[in-house]
């Protein structure tokens, strides 16, 4: 900002220069840095409305009243970690057969995945276990998509269901 | 025709949507019906409407945000509520609301982009407030070397701030418009000089 600001002066302080066109083949560096703040100014505006804006736990306050239990807990106390991990080898058994060799190195992020898995539930629902993977991923990204799991349901973001023991675990949003 | 008359539905309703604790959207409410015996749009968007106006005379009322329904104190009322809540509203900084007006308006926004109409760079802490409480989220990467992160509103921003939509806010262009006749008077003052 400093820079574009010593240029538009160096521009003023120095005489115009004579050629023909010049002026309609450069635009003028003020033009530029008054659409800016132009917009800056609008900006600045919306920002002031939206502070004026009734906003929960200053100017309105959410009327609740206590709803029956969730049933979610109950199924939660049915599985365990052991469960995951179990059902998490045999998706691992899966690829250890079936996946080729990769040789493209790809990182994988828990954080970002965490966001992954929320929003894959959040459009489609709950999922079988085994969907949230994705096989071509190679160990690495199932690993990680693991670990978001887990840390989801120690978030208390999303939780694990299932029928029977034998039954396939479940992945659902908590709402 | 469902089993159940007009009046329980509405009852189920209002019991269902007050003791959520978040907004439900009418999907939600059609999900606590069995399916052979579930509410159509209609009669769900009707029920709603009985309940908001049920609340005309009351102190609370029956808010739509996003796309769920919640009941809450009417905004009139918060100077005598305020009194009862033990937390004390936080206030947050011009910087801030700034930051999030450009994310609100701008998105899918990157740092860079907020940075070039604010002119100072984004405060790391500003952004770590926003993302804690949720009222933006990560949208992906931005297609151009350095993949800088994306960044958009989410529902509990329009929940907290009390907004149906985004379009409950002015739009720019109106802002713009606004804008660009002003400068117009200011030019013709200019030139009666």
């Amino acid at each position: 900002m400093a820079a574009t600001l010593a240029h538009i002066k160096s521009r003023l302080l120095l005489p115009p220069r004579q050629e023909e066109g010049d002026d309609e083949e450069e635009e003028d560096p003020r033009a530029e840095l008054a659409r800016r703040l132009e917009e800056y100014d609008r900006i600045r505006q919306v920002a002031m409305l939206l502070e004026a804006r009734p906003r929960v736990g200053r100017d309105v306050f959410v009327a609740n009243a206590i709803g029956p239990p969730k049933p979610k807990q109950v199924a939660f106390e049915s599985i365990e970690v052991v469960d995951l991990i179990e059902a998490f080898k045999n998706v691992l058994r899966i690829v250890e057969f079936s996946a080729p060799v990769q040789f493209n190195k790809a990182t994988f992020s828990v954080k970002d995945r965490v966001d992954d898995i929320r929003k894959k539930l959040e459009d489609t629902g709950p999922l079988r276990f085994d969907q949230l993977f994705d096989r071509t991923e190679g160990r690495a990204g199932l690993v990680v998509t693991f670990l978001a799991l887990l840390e989801l349901i120690n978030s208390n973001i999303v939780y694990a269901v299932q029928a029977t023991s034998k039954s396939p675990i479940h992945i659902q949003l908590n709402q | 025709m469902m089993s159940i008359s007009f009046q329980e539905l509405k009852n189920v309703v209002e019991a269902a949507i007050l003791t959520s604790e978040v907004p439900i959207s009418v999907k939600q409410i059609q999900s606590i019906f069995p399916v052979d015996d579930c509410p159509d749009n209609l009669t769900v968007e009707r029920v709603l409407l009985e309940l908001q106006r049920d609340c005309d005379e009351r102190g609370i009322e029956l808010k739509k945000l996003g796309d769920g329904y919640r009941f809450q104190s009417r905004p009139e009322y918060a100077q005598w509520l305020c009194k009862l809540s033990e937390i004390r509203p936080r206030r947050y900084s011009r910087a801030l609301m700034e930051t999030l007006s450009i994310i609100a308006f701008r998105q899918p926004v990157t740092r860079g982009d907020i940075e070039n109409i604010r002119g100072v760079s984004v405060s790391t802490e500003i952004m770590r407030t926003l993302l804690s409480n949720e009222w933006i989220e990560q949208a992906g990467h931005k297609e151009v070397p350095g993949r800088p992160a994306l960044f958009r509103t989410t529902r509990q921003f329009l929940e907290y701030f009390n907004l149906e939509s985004l379009d409950e806010l002015p739009s720019l262009d109106l802002l713009e418009r606004q804008a660009s006749q002003e400068s117009e008077t200011v030019e013709e003052l200019d030139a009666e000089d």
